[in-house]
């Protein structure tokens, strides 16, 4: 028995080291929801850094409660700014919540230099599951939004990336992690989304792709569907399909795409299965058999994925992961990479496009 | 009672799988890392089969009783010493390596030296209780902690975001002549039978261990899944520039539709709850075994008198840690466990041929 109140009395002290740990009160902290990079106009000090910081508010409210406060600071490197910035607010600058990283249009070339990467990797309270996109033309025009539909700041920005929200199939999703796989890895290349902002809305519908030294191009929207499609296996887009007579769309359903290179040719052969429903057409469907719809839109659907490979093939830039799908199914290790880089400029690409539509949705 | 020796193996797999495996394969894998991945497995379990069968030639006893019967005093006692010592190092290791994964990601405002010692005053405690429920509260802890590690594991090899074209480009290195330190480290894996050198006392029914055919299988797949994983998701060559590498996998996972988002602060969880049922394990053998060379102790009794040996050991190792770990950095951590990986196999394979030995002549004894 008495035994067993040293113990108890050496669990109590033991309580001693508790206040020792530095750890500040929630209400002493202020969360960053997104953080943007920008090219400030300083020499020496190249970066221009802004933080979204929440205002907490009691009780959430859409529309309401997404006040916030916008610090900016330049620096010659990015710790530097954040240093700086830290004497401009009153409370401790929490990372943890920030999901969204936007880089500025002008900052584009230097974010794949390996420095500025480095700040958000190297930090440990930055998630590596951290959404990436490119501010046009800012990233500080891009934080300096409030919608009406939020909850809390930069609560759009994060319903848009996940698939949690709004399901676009303009919208490409890169997280961190991901963008510096794809810095690194040989045959795969990196993209990034491109936000524009709007009186107070974003436009996402456009991607930017990179090499592994800058940006080489932005695509366009329609583009930028097909290019999801093939990167991410994105599912919910439609087909649009056009002639002299009618106009229908197609809501896929399923899509699936696999792919052979053929190193002797040396060619490329895509085979891109869809399956979809009628979501709009200017006559009836019950006209002709459906077989005369789906050959339509395989036509000119095959032509719009052989324009995107071409113009990335022209573009020299390889997002999908061609080369690495090569040196994944050769077996020579680093000669497979440069009989790739001899290769890829060569390609030529063969798409077969099948659709097959299900239904003709509610109406004939 | 074989679920016991499953459990022993499967912290020991777990812990080294997750921690200090995959930093080491990683750093070689364009050298021979993975064929090393099939050749560890295979001495691992070689040694693992040769160890558990001469110990069940002794029910019920443990390493110092086996030793008392065949060597004099003189010459068991430092035998204890080294080996008692060699396993409470690895403890060492794994909880200063554990505590640096703390301090940066989970309470970086503490410093290493506080946080080390509530860890290790927490380990001692764990240490000192009898063999029995050492054994049972591994049980628990496996139990609340494995279910969850695998849901994580599962959800990673299913995600979309693994690249499983970067794990098929590593395929084209797996013809290569793997180093000792990889060979040594991937069995290291299964280093978790050395527990039977004190556990042995609870195995009093001498019955064979069964299903002891899955362990090498269980290994090999969570070995893979450790070094291909990360691989599937940082990129073959991106890998590089990761220092903890499963704790950057992990934080790369987000999972939705669970409770928490950032899975990464459950992981940690579990990781420090995995290192300190670890820890326990290996500083309870270290201390049984260092306490035996002392006339007051006595396995049997749960005095106060015959437990303090095995406490000061623990105080002492305790200390030890906690200055070793508020001393080093990074770079000579990993050093350490580089070099570690390096010593282990050579010293593993030697004890266990002396277990082996002494099976063999008691059974000519007793002929």
């Amino acid at each position: 028995m008495k035994r067993g109140w040293i113990w108890k009395g050496v669990l109590i002290l033991s309580l001693l080291w508790l206040p020792g740990c530095g750890f500040k009160d929630i209400d002493r902290r202020f969360f960053v929801m997104a953080i943007g990079i920008d090219k400030s106009n300083h020499a020496n000090k190249p970066y221009h850094v802004t933080l979204k910081l929440a205002i907490p508010f009691t009780k959430i409210q859409p529309g309401k409660t997404n006040a916030y406060q916008l610090v900016s600071d330049d620096g010659s490197t990015i710790t530097e700014a954040v240093r700086h910035m830290k004497s401009k607010v009153d409370k401790e600058l929490d990372f943890s919540q920030a999901k969204i990283i936007v880089i500025g249009k002008a900052m584009s070339a230097e974010i794949l230099q390996k420095g500025t990467l480095d700040w958000f990797l190297r930090r440990r309270d930055i998630q590596s599951a951290a959404y990436m996109a490119l501010g046009d033309p800012t990233a500080e025009d891009v934080l300096n939004v409030k919608t009406g539909s939020e909850r809390f700041p930069g609560d759009s920005l994060f319903l848009s990336f996940d698939q949690d929200g709004t399901e676009s199939s303009f919208i490409a999703t890169e997280y961190l992690f991901d963008f510096h796989r794809r810095v690194t890895e040989k045959g795969l290349d990196p993209y990034m989304p491109v936000i524009r902002p709007m009186d107070s809305a974003y436009l996402i519908d456009r991607v930017a792709v990179f090499d592994k030294k800058r940006l080489k191009a932005i695509l366009s929207p329609e583009e930028t569907r097909i290019f999801n499609a093939l990167t991410t296996d994105f599912q919910h887009f439609d087909i649009e399909t056009k002639s002299k007579t009618l106009q229908f769309a197609i809501a896929v359903q399923h899509f699936k795409y696999t792919y052979t290179i053929d190193p002797s040719a040396p060619a490329l052969h895509m085979n891109i299965r869809i399956v979809g429903e009628s979501e709009e057409s200017t006559e009836t469907l019950y006209k002709q058999p459906w077989s005369y719809y789906e050959r339509l839109a395989e036509r000119q659907s095959q032509t719009r994925y052989m324009h995107l490979l071409q113009k990335l093939q022209a573009l020299q830039v390889d997002p999908v992961g061609f080369g690495l799908r090569y040196r994944a199914t050769r077996y020579q290790r680093d000669k497979d990479w440069t009989a790739w880089e001899a290769m890829y400029p060569k390609l030529t690409f063969h798409a077969k496009v099948q659709i097959r539509i299900k239904s003709s949705g509610g109406i004939k | 009672m074989s679920r016991y020796f499953f459990y022993l193996m499967c912290v020991s797999m777990l812990i080294h799988t997750i921690l200090f495996i995959p930093r080491v394969l990683i750093d070689e894998r364009f050298d021979g890392a993975i064929p090393s991945l099939f050749i560890g497995p295979v001495i691992g379990c070689v040694l693992m089969v040769v160890f558990t069968r001469s110990m069940q030639q002794f029910k019920g006893k443990g390493l110092p009783e086996i030793a008392a019967m065949f060597l004099p005093k003189a010459a068991a006692v430092p035998l204890m010493l080294v080996f008692g010592l060699v396993t409470m190092t690895s403890g060492c290791l794994i909880w200063i390596h554990c505590a640096f994964i703390m301090s940066k990601y989970l309470n970086p405002d503490m410093a290493i030296y506080v946080l080390l010692s509530l860890f290790v005053i927490v380990t001692c405690f764990g240490a000192l209780q009898s063999t029995k429920t050492v054994l049972f509260s591994l049980e628990i802890i496996l139990i609340l902690s494995v279910p969850l590690l695998l849901t994580l594991l599962v959800h990673s090899i299913f995600s979309e975001n693994m690249n499983y074209d970067a794990v098929k480009a590593m395929i084209d290195y797996s013809w290569i002549m793997p180093s000792w330190k990889s060979v040594s480290a991937s069995s290291y894996t299964f280093a978790g039978y050395i527990g039977l050198a004190v556990f042995n006392r609870e195995f009093k029914d001498g019955k064979p261990i069964r299903f002891l055919w899955l362990i090498p299988f269980l290994g090999l797949g969570l070995m893979l899944a450790s070094f291909f994983i990360p691989i599937g998701y940082l990129g073959t060559a991106g890998i590089d520039d990761y220092i903890y590498t499963w704790v950057s996998t992990i934080d790369a996972i987000r999972m939705k539709y669970v409770f928490i988002e950032r899975v990464i602060s459950v992981y940690l969880l579990i990781l420090l709850m995995m290192t300190y049922v670890f820890t326990m394990i290996t500083w309870h053998l270290g201390s049984q075994v260092i306490g035996s060379c002392f006339r007051s102790y006595d396995p049997q009794t749960a005095a106060w008198r015959s437990k303090l040996p095995s406490l000061v050991i623990c105080v002492v190792i305790g200390i030890g840690t906690v200055l070793a770990g508020s001393r080093i950095n990074e770079i000579m951590l990993f050093q350490a466990v580089s070099s570690w990986m390096i010593f282990h196999l050579p010293f593993d394979a030697a004890f266990v041929m002396i277990v082996f030995i002494w099976s063999k002549s008691k059974r000519r004894i007793q002929q």
